[in-house]
C-alpha cells in the first residue's frame, strides 16, 4: 500500500462500501423476485407464454379391395406476404414467375396492394413448395398450410367414396358414413407463444401423444372394375340420350360390391362445380318400379311353393287381358306359354296368371323375402328403403300388378340383391362395401364377414329360376346381351316412368339384370338406364348390351391377369428347372 | 528484473468468465430477434467480432504503457468531443444522435462510450495534476465542471439521458476520490439536478417511464410493459431457471432482450445461480480495480484504476437496478454480456488498461524488493 493511498483512502473506503451496499441491495432484490416471487411470477409467465391451438390427427385413408388409395391427404400451401413491413421486391416476382410461367406484371401488381396478408400463390404442393421454399429463404415471404383431401380417382365411384367439406366433415357416402372412424381424435396442444400472439411452431410440452390419426377403410370396390362399369354407363347415355344412369357389380355369394356406379358423375376434387342431384347415389337412394326384372319374385314364389311348375302353360289371351277392371297388354301377342317362356318373353298376361294361381298374399310374402320394402342395411348413407305397401292397403288388382313389377318401388340394390339370391342358391346377403377396417396399429384390421339374412327359396327354386334366364338370354327378350363362348342369365326391364300421376308413354327405365357366368356364378351385374330416348328405350335395347360389354371387359381383364400371372409362373417353373439342370450338371461336373 | 509479464491473473479469470456467460446468453437472447434478419446467429457474428476487436485492444493496451495517457488526455478529450459533435453533424436528419453511422447507416458507433473513456482518462489527468490545488474553486475547478457539464449536456441532448446520468455519477465518485470539496461537489450536484429535471420534464418519453417506475402496476400494457416482463423473467427462473435457450419472455415479450434487458433473460434461463454470480463477479471486479489501485505506481494510474472498476460497478448496478424495477427503465448496456460493438470494445479495451496498471504496479513492488 503506498503513501498516495493512504491519503485518499479514506474516501475510497466510502465510494467501496457504497458500491458494495448497491450490490447487497441488488442480491436481496433478486432473492425477493426470483425465490419469494418465483410462483407467482412464473405462473403469470405461464398465462402469457403458452397458448394452445387444436390439433387433429390425420385422416384415415380409404382403399379399394386391392390396396389401391382412393383418397390421399394432401397438403396445401398458401404463399402470402406483409406488403406493408416488406415492400415488394423484383427477386420475389422474378421466382414466382419463373416457377409459374405467369409474367413478372401479374404479380408486382398483386404486391403493389398494401396489406398485412398479400396472397400470391394459392394451393401450391409438394415438390414444387420445397423448391419454392428454397429458393424464397430470407425473402419475408410466408406461407401457411392446410391438408385437403385429394382424390387421384376423381369421379370414379364418387358418390360411393363421397367428399370432405372444408371443415375436414364427411358430407357424402363412405367419407361421412365413417367420419368418426376416419378422422383422427383432436385435441389441444401447448404452443409457446410470442408477445404479439403467434404461436411458435414448436410444441412446448410434447409429453403426451395421446392425438390418434384416423383409421384406415378398405372398400369391396374394384377400381378396374368400377372403371369399365363407368366407362360403360356413360357410353350408354351418350349413345341412347338418357338423363342417368346407374349400375353395380356385386359378388353373389358374399354380398360384396365390386362397383357401384351412379351416371353422370362428379368428381370428387371439384365437387362443388356440379349440380347436387348428380351428388346422389342413385343406386342405393333412387327407387322406382322395377318392371319386368321383379317378375323373378313370382315366379320363385310359384316355384318355391309347388303351385306351378316350369314347364306348365298359361293361356296369354293373345295380347290383350281384361280382367279386375284393367286391361292388361303384351308387347307381343301370345297365346300359350310356358312359366318359362313367360319370363322369356316377359309376358304381362302370364303373369297376371301366375299371381293369380299363387295368391296375394304369397307375392307379399315373397316381396318381402327377398327383402323388398326395406333397406338393405349396407353402409352407406341415405339408402332409400322403397315402397311396398302393407299387405292390408293391397286392392284385388294389387297382387297381379305388383308380380309384373307395377305399385312397387325398389333401388338398384334391392333388385341386385334378389338376383343374388337367385344366384347364389336362395339366399338373402347383407350387402357390404367395407371389407375391413384398419385397427390403429398397422397389419391389424376389422374384417367384414359375408352376412346371410335369410333363406328366399330352396335350392332347387333358384336353380330352376337361373336356367329360365338363360333361356331369356338364349331364346327371348335380351338376346343383345348374348355373348360368344359364355353363358350369361338375366332379365331385361322396361318400365313406363310415373310422371305427374300417370304412366308416362315416352319416359321408361331400361333395366337389366345379369348373372354371370350362368352355370356357376361369380357376378351379379345389374344397370338401369333413366329415359333414353324413345326407340332405344327397351330394356333389350340400351341396359342390356351395357352388361354384356361390361362382363366382356371384366373377363378379358381378368384373363389377362390369369395370363401375367400364367406368364410368371411358367417362368418361374422354367427358372426351377435351369437351376435343377445346373444343378445336377454341376454335381455331374464334381463328380468328374 | 523477469522480462516474464505476471498479469493479475484474477482480473483475468473474472473478465473471461464473464465474456464467456455473456456470449452464451447474448446468442439466446439475440436468436428469436435474430431470426428477422435471416438467421439466429446474425447478432453472434456480429459480437464475436466485437470480441475479438475488443480482445486485441485488451491485449494491445495491457503492453502500452498506461502513463502515455497522462500526456495524451487532453487530446483523447478533444477527439471524443469532435466524434460526439460528428453524431450530431451527420445524424441530423433521422434518428437519435446516439450513433454515428458509416458505410451507409448500416453500422454504426455509439459515440457515448468515446466521451465517457475520454472523460475517465481526462479526470484523472486533471486530478493527478492539480491534486495539489483542488481547493481553488474558481481556478480549478469550476473550469473542469464547465467542461464536464458540456460534454454530459451534449450526450444529454443526444437525447440520452440515462448514460450522461451514470457518466455524472462516475466521474462525481472519481473527483470524491480525489479529493475535491463536498461543498464544491453538491453545487455540480444541484446544477446537474435542475438539468436533469428540465430534461424529463420537457421529454415525455422521459416524464411516462418516471411516472410508470412511481406506480409500477399501474397500465401495464403501455409504459411500463418492459420493466413488467423483465420481473416476470426473473421471477418466472427461479432458483436453477428454465434451462439454456428456454426463456419463454424473449418472443417479443422483451424487445429489447440481447442488449438492455439481457440480464433478466439470465435470471429466466440460468436462475438466481448465475443471475447472482454475475453480480458477484462484477463485485469482485470492482475489488480487483480498487486493489489494483493501491498497487498503483503514480496518482494517475491511481485515479484511472479506480475510474475504470467504478465504471463498470456502476453500469451493472444501475442495469440490474432497473432489470428487476428498482429504478426506471433506461437504456444502459450490461457490460461484458449485452450485445453491442462499440461498448464490447471500450469495456474490454479498459481491462487492458487495468491490466497494465496492475503490472506497472507489480513491476514497482518487484523492484522496491529487490532493493
Amino acid at each position: 500500500m503506498n503513501s498516495l493511498y493512504q491519503y485518499h483512502r479514506t474516501r475510497i473506503g466510502i465510494v467501496t462500501i457504497t458500491i458494495m451496499f448497491v450490490f447487497t441491495v441488488l442480491s436481496i432484490r433478486l432473492i425477493y423476485i426470483q425465490i419469494i416471487k418465483h410462483d407467482e411470477y412464473s405462473a403469470i409467465a405461464k398465462k402469457n407464454t403458452i397458448g394452445t391451438r387444436n390439433i387433429h390427427g390425420s385422416r384415415g385413408i380409404i382403399y379399394d379391395r386391392s390396396g389401391t388409395a382412393l383418397t390421399y391427404n394432401l397438403k396445401h400451401h398458401t404463399f402470402w406476404m406483409n406488403t406493408r413491413v416488406h415492400p415488394a421486391i423484383d427477386e420475389v416476382c422474378e421466382i414466382f414467375s419463373t416457377v409459374f410461367n405467369k409474367p413478372k406484371k401479374h404479380y408486382r401488381k398483386l404486391l403493389s396492394r398494401k396489406s398485412n396478408y398479400v396472397v400470391i400463390e394459392k394451393n401450391v404442393v409438394d415438390p414444387l413448395y420445397s423448391e419454392l421454399l428454397t429458393k424464397l429463404k430470407g425473402k419475408n415471404v410466408g406461407s401457411d398450410t392446410v391438408t385437403k383431401r385429394h382424390y387421384p380417382f376423381g369421379d370414379l365411384a364418387a358418390q360411393v367414396i363421397g367428399y370432405t367439406n372444408t371443415e375436414s366433415m364427411g358430407v357424402l357416402g363412405i367419407e361421412r358414413q365413417y367420419n368418426s372412424i376416419l378422422s383422427g381424435t383432436s385435441g389441444l396442444k401447448n404452443f409457446s407463444k410470442k408477445a404479439n400472439g403467434k404461436l411458435c411452431s414448436n410444441i412446448y410440452d410434447d409429453d403426451d401423444d395421446s392425438l390418434d390419426n384416423g383409421r384406415d377403410i378398405t372398400l369391396t370396390i374394384d377400381i378396374e372394375y368400377q372403371a369399365i362399369l363407368q366407362d360403360e354407363l356413360k357410353l350408354a347415355i351418350e349413345n341412347s340420350g338418357a338423363q342417368s344412369a346407374n349400375g353395380i357389380i356385386l359378388d353373389p355369394y358374399t354380398g360384396e360390391v365390386l362397383a357401384m356406379a351412379t351416371l353422370p358423375s362428379i368428381d370428387l376434387n371439384n365437387y362443388f362445380d356440379y349440380p347436387i342431384q348428380y351428388h346422389q347415389n342413385k343406386v342405393i337412394s333412387g327407387a322406382y318400379e322395377p318392371g319386368s326384372t321383379f317378375k323373378i319374385v313370382g315366379v320363385s314364389a310359384g316355384l318355391d311353393e309347388n303351385l306351378i311348375l316350369p314347364w306348365e302353360k298359361f293361356n296369354c289371351e293373345g295380347g290383350e287381358y281384361h280382367t279386375l277392371n284393367r286391361i292388361f297388354h303384351d308387347h307381343k301377342p301370345h297365346d300359350d306359354l310356358t312359366v318359362s317362356e313367360i319370363l322369356m318373353h316377359s309376358s304381362n298376361i302370364g303373369m297376371v296368371k301366375i299371381a293369380d294361381k299363387i295368391g296375394s298374399e304369397r307375392i307379399f310374402r315373397y316381396s318381402v323375402l327377398h327383402g323388398f320394402g326395406e333397406p338393405t342395411g349396407i353402409q352407406l348413407p341415405m339408402e332409400n328403403s322403397g315402397i311396398l305397401r302393407k299387405f292390408k292397403d293391397w286392392t284385388r288388382s294389387s297382387g297381379p300388378t305388383i308380380a309384373m313389377g307395377q305399385e312397387i318401388a325398389a333401388t338398384t340394390l334391392q333388385s341386385a340383391m334378389s338376383y343374388c339370391s337367385i344366384a347364389n342358391g336362395g339366399y338373402l346377403l347383407k350387402p357390404s362395401i367395407i371389407k375391413s377396417i384398419s385397427r390403429n396399429s398397422q397389419n391389424n384390421k376389422i374384417r367384414v364377414e359375408p352376412q346371410v339374412i335369410r333363406s328366399v327359396m330352396g335350392e332347387e327354386t333358384s336353380k330352376a329360376v337361373l336356367s329360365m334366364l338363360c333361356e331369356v338370354i338364349n331364346k327371348g327378350t335380351a338376346d343383345k346381351a348374348q355373348m360368344h363362348g359364355f353363358s350369361l342369365a338375366g332379365k331385361t326391364s322396361t318400365a313406363q316412368k310415373f310422371v305427374d300421376g300417370s304412366y308416362s308413354k315416352i319416359a321408361f327405365m331400361s333395366a337389366f339384370a345379369g348373372i354371370y357366368p350362368s352355370h356357376q356364378p361369380r357376378l351379379v351385374c345389374l344397370v338401369v338406364v333413366d329415359s333414353p330416348q324413345y326407340g332405344k328405350h327397351w330394356g333389350n335395347e340400351t341396359a342390356a348390351p351395357i352388361v354384356k360389354k361390361v362382363i366382356e371387359r371384366i373377363i378379358n381383364l381378368d384373363s389377362n391377369k390369369q395370363d401375367v400371372k400364367m406368364i410368371f409362373a411358367a417362368a418361374q417353373s422354367s427358372n426351377d428347372n435351369i437351376k435343377h439342370f445346373a444343378l445336377q450338371t454341376s454335381t455331374v461336373s464334381t463328380e468328374d | 528484473m523477469t522480462s516474464r509479464i505476471d498479469y493479475d491473473k484474477k482480473l483475468i479469470i473474472i473478465i473471461v468468465i464473464l465474456t464467456a456467460i455473456g456470449t452464451t446468453i447474448m446468442f439466446s437472447a439475440s436468436s428469436p430477434f435474430a431470426v428477422q434478419f435471416g438467421s439466429n446467429l446474425f447478432f453472434l457474428k456480429r459480437h464475436i467480432i466485437a470480441l475479438i476487436i475488443g480482445m486485441g485492444s485488451l491485449i494491445y493496451l495491457s503492453i502500452f504503457n498506461y502513463r502515455q495517457f497522462q500526456i495524451l488526455a487532453p487530446w483523447i478529450i478533444v477527439l471524443a468531443i469532435l466524434t460526439v459533435l460528428a453524431g450530431f453533424y451527420f445524424n441530423s436528419s433521422n434518428g437519435p444522435a446516439r450513433w454515428l453511422l458509416y458505410s451507409n447507416g448500416k453500422k454504426m458507433i455509439t459515440t457515448s462510450d468515446f466521451m465517457k473513456f475520454g472523460m475517465i482518462i481526462f479526470t484523472a489527468f486533471y486530478l493527478t495534476k492539480y491534486r495539489k490545488d483542488l481547493d481553488d474553486f474558481l481556478k480549478i475547478i469550476l473550469p473542469y465542471f464547465v467542461l464536464a457539464g458540456f460534454t454530459v449536456f451534449t450526450i444529454l441532448i443526444q437525447p440520452d439521458l440515462s448514460t450522461s446520468l451514470a457518466i455524472a455519477v462516475i466521474l462525481g465518485l472519481m473527483l470524491f476520490i480525489g479529493g475535491v470539496k463536498m461543498s464544491h461537489l453538491l453545487y455540480a450536484a444541484g446544477s446537474a439536478f435542475v438539468l436533469v429535471m428540465l430534461s424529463v420534464l420537457r421529454n415525455p418519453y422521459q416524464r411516462t417511464r418516471v411516472l410508470s417506475w412511481l406506480n409500477p402496476n399501474s397500465n401495464i400494457s403501455t409504459t411500463n410493459w418492459q420493466s413488467y416482463n423483465a420481473k416476470i423473467a426473473l421471477g418466472n427462473g427461479g432458483i436453477i431457471g428454465t434451462g439454456i435457450g428456454d426463456s419463454s419472455m424473449k418472443h417479443g415479450y422483451l424487445p429489447e432482450a440481447h442488449t438492455d434487458f439481457i440480464y433478466s433473460v439470465i435470471g429466466e434461463e440460468l436462475g438466481i445461480l448465475f443471475s447472482m454470480l454475475i453480480l458477484i463477479l462484477f463485485a469482485l471486479l470492482f475489488i480487483r480495480a480498487v486493489k489494483i489501485s493501491q498497487n498503483a505506481p503514480d496518482p494517475f494510474g491511481m485515479f484511472l484504476a479506480l475510474g475504470i472498476g467504478i465504471n463498470i460497478a456502476v453500469y451493472a448496478c444501475i442495469n440490474v437496478a432497473y432489470v428487476s424495477g428498482l429504478l426506471p427503465t433506461t437504456g444502459l448496456p450490461l457490460p461484458f454480456i449485452s450485445y453491442g460493438g462499440t461498448h464490447t470494445v471500450c469495456t474490454l479495451a479498459s481491462m487492458g488498461i487495468l491490466l497494465n496498471i496492475s503490472h506497472e504496479g507489480n513491476k514497482k513492488l518487484k523492484k522496491r524488493y529487490a532493493r
